[in-house]
């Protein structure tokens, strides 16, 4: 899943002018916190790889030989280390590295501000802190299925306010604020980082009929598992529930909610069995980055 | 030449209830485009098109031109812009201006409406618009009018946001957090309007994912889009260029705009044309007053904080060469 959901993330002229944007440069060392299989690594090791050091930090033990053992394959003139860590408490000392950086970690974590502050700490003085993160409640709102009929306006505002109240049940689960993204440069700001500055992803995916490039194929296999596969759904179904009740929603609009998503499953998935289903849309994934003071 | 005679042109234009050449209408055309974008994303944007030297460019909807400054140098002085306009008013501001300072590229303005492009068929290597499409009534009909105009082979560039997605980005941003109540008032709002104004024929203010699914309804090819990475950012100091900029246009919005009595009468109109109460309206915008009233202070003593994601969206399809394409 980390694999897939990756693969088209970023445009490869975006990925491009991020690179510059952020400024990387070679022989340097790098910490990706949160690193997984180590995606941002080697997706920007082009730019600063070169005699470099990448640092991936990851609280998943299971990851991090698998992300080694890649690494072989891309971190060529430089070396790589994977080590196990928690966000909160980087095993770095301070002023270690020349850029910290995490992507969808920060919405994750119940004290977003404490893993920035630390990814601070290990930079060293004129450094940068870079996050990519998105938010996700905002892109919960937006229309997907432009293939499904309109919704009734009383419709569309109990879908919102679903996800309204289950967001801020996951905050109060302890399992983070899913709409982070945006909030980063405010939270740089209060830690003191400077010329703080921000922009979006720009990928908009799409699926038009007969879903032609890879793009479109990779989007449909993501969209058919989501909706079609009843492991998945029941699970996503139960974790919103969760969610909805621990941000005290009323039983009621649960259940109505609930009953309208399984009436229009069928339509759903009758449209991407026949390949009839149609989406286009951007969302708000975000890329922050501030400077240390020297 | 390009441009057809008078005579030649038709006569079944699409309706747009604004008049842009207004004072108030006009500044916000000069407003709303200035840092637009990011010089670096319009770099990337141009060379994801293809704009190369010596093209023909036509802007419908041009305003004030200010597409044609935008992608002017890319084209050089061996291009061709058209820019195309219902107002003469503007497109003679326009033309003085790209008098005074040069455009980098040839300039013409000409005056048409988008359902009658006054230019000849097949004839333009890309045909762009940006932010006229949310305000047609019949937006297919400009459509199909840019893709006659452009070249077998040639490109046409839609730039036309989703404003939903703005006002469920901004909702969330000023502090403190509005309660669930009040997201879900604004929200109804934004929806109700945006369905009234459909009804009233003012156009789809959040069109701009849906032309990717026009372009391809029309038969283009290689549609593709993409979003202007522009976050509208407000931290205090408010030290860099941009946000000094952006912070005295959020103070003009909250500060007179937000006054504007004819614009709430407008609201008012759309929301009930939507399906709305008029009772529902006017508790929801006391509602939205009194959070005006909050931003307010915190304009005033500088401790304004705002981060918002705005989806604007580049769309480009090809028209196809021939059958077999």
């Amino acid at each position: 899943m980390l694999i897939d959901q990756r693969k088209f993330l970023l445009r490869d002229d975006t990925r491009d002018l991020w690179a510059k944007w952020i400024g990387f440069k070679p022989r340097s060392t790098v910490v990706d916190v949160g690193c997984g299989l180590g995606y941002l690594g080697y997706t920007f090791w082009p730019f600063f790889g070169q005699e470099s050091m990448y640092i991936g930090v990851d609280i998943r033990n299971g990851l991090l030989e698998a992300g080694q053992n890649l690494s072989k394959e891309w971190a060529i003139g430089g070396a790589t280390e994977f080590i196990l860590g928690d966000a909160y408490s980087l095993p770095l000392p301070d002023n270690a590295v020349d850029l910290a950086m995490c992507q969808i970690v920060l919405i994750h974590l119940q004290d977003p501000k404490l893993a920035l502050s630390e990814m601070m700490r290990v930079v060293r003085p004129g450094g940068a802190v870079v996050c990519v993160e998105p938010d996700n409640l905002s892109n919960a709102l937006m229309k997907v299925h432009w293939s499904l009929p309109d919704l009734s306006i009383e419709d569309e505002l109990l879908n919102r306010k679903i996800q309204l109240i289950a967001a801020r049940g996951r905050i109060k689960l302890g399992r983070g604020d899913n709409s982070f993204g945006n909030k980063v440069p405010i939270v740089m700001n209060e830690l003191g980082l400077e010329e703080i500055d921000i922009r979006t992803n720009d990928r908009v995916r799409y699926l038009y009929p007969p879903y032609e490039n890879e793009m479109q194929q990779n989007l449909l296999e993501m969209i058919s598992k989501y909706h079609l596969d009843e492991k998945t759904y029941a699970a996503l179904r139960e974790r919103l529930k969760e969610e909805f009740q621990a941000g005290g929603g009323s039983p009621e609009d649960l259940e109505k909610y609930l009953s309208e998503s399984d009436r229009l499953r069928p339509t759903l998935q009758e449209q991407i069995e026949s390949r009839k289903y149609k989406t286009a849309g951007g969302g708000f994934v975000y890329i922050t980055k501030g400077r240390k003071p020297s | 030449m390009l441009i057809l005679d008078e005579d030649l042109r038709c006569d079944m234009p699409t309706k747009e209830t604004i008049d842009w050449s207004t004072e108030r209408y006009r500044q916000m055309l000069i407003d709303q485009r200035r840092r637009m974008w990011r010089d670096d994303t319009l770099d990337c944007v141009i060379s994801w098109l293809g704009v190369r030297s010596a093209m023909t460019v036509v802007d419908v909807g041009a305003g004030l031109g200010y597409l044609g400054r935008a992608f002017g140098p890319a084209i050089g002085n061996s291009g061709n812009y058209i820019g195309v306009d219902v107002s003469a008013k503007l497109l003679d501001e326009a033309r003085r201006a790209s008098a005074q300072t040069s455009m980098g590229c040839n300039a013409d303005f000409v005056c048409g409406n988008a359902g009658c492009i006054p230019i000849e068929s097949d004839s333009s290597d890309i045909v762009m618009c940006q932010t006229l499409l949310m305000h047609l009534p019949e937006p297919e009909v400009a459509l199909r009018e840019m893709m006659r105009i452009a070249k077998p082979g040639g490109l046409l560039l839609c730039i036309e946001p989703d404003n939903l997605s703005v006002g469920i980005s901004i909702g969330f941003q000023f502090v403190p957090r509005m309660s669930v109540d009040d997201q879900l008032g604004y929200m109804k709002l934004l929806l109700l309007s945006n369905k009234g104004r459909i009804k009233l024929g003012r156009g789809d203010h959040s069109v701009g994912a849906k032309v990717t699914l026009m372009m391809n309804d029309l038969g283009l090819k290689d549609v593709e889009a993409r979003i202007n990475d522009r976050v509208r950012l407000l931290l205090p100091p408010y030290d860099s260029a941009y946000q000094q900029d952006y912070f005295e246009m959020t103070k003009k919005r909250f500060f007179t705009d937000s006054d504007d009595e004819s614009s709430r009468k407008t609201a008012k109109e759309e929301f009930i044309a939507g399906g709305g109460t008029g009772s529902d309206f006017d508790s929801i915008y006391e509602m939205l007053k009194s959070r005006v009233k909050l931003y307010r202070e915190q304009l005033e003593n500088r401790t304004f904080s705002s981060c918002s994601g705005y989806l604007l969206y580049i769309a480009k399809g090809r028209k196809p060469i021939g059958e077999l394409d």
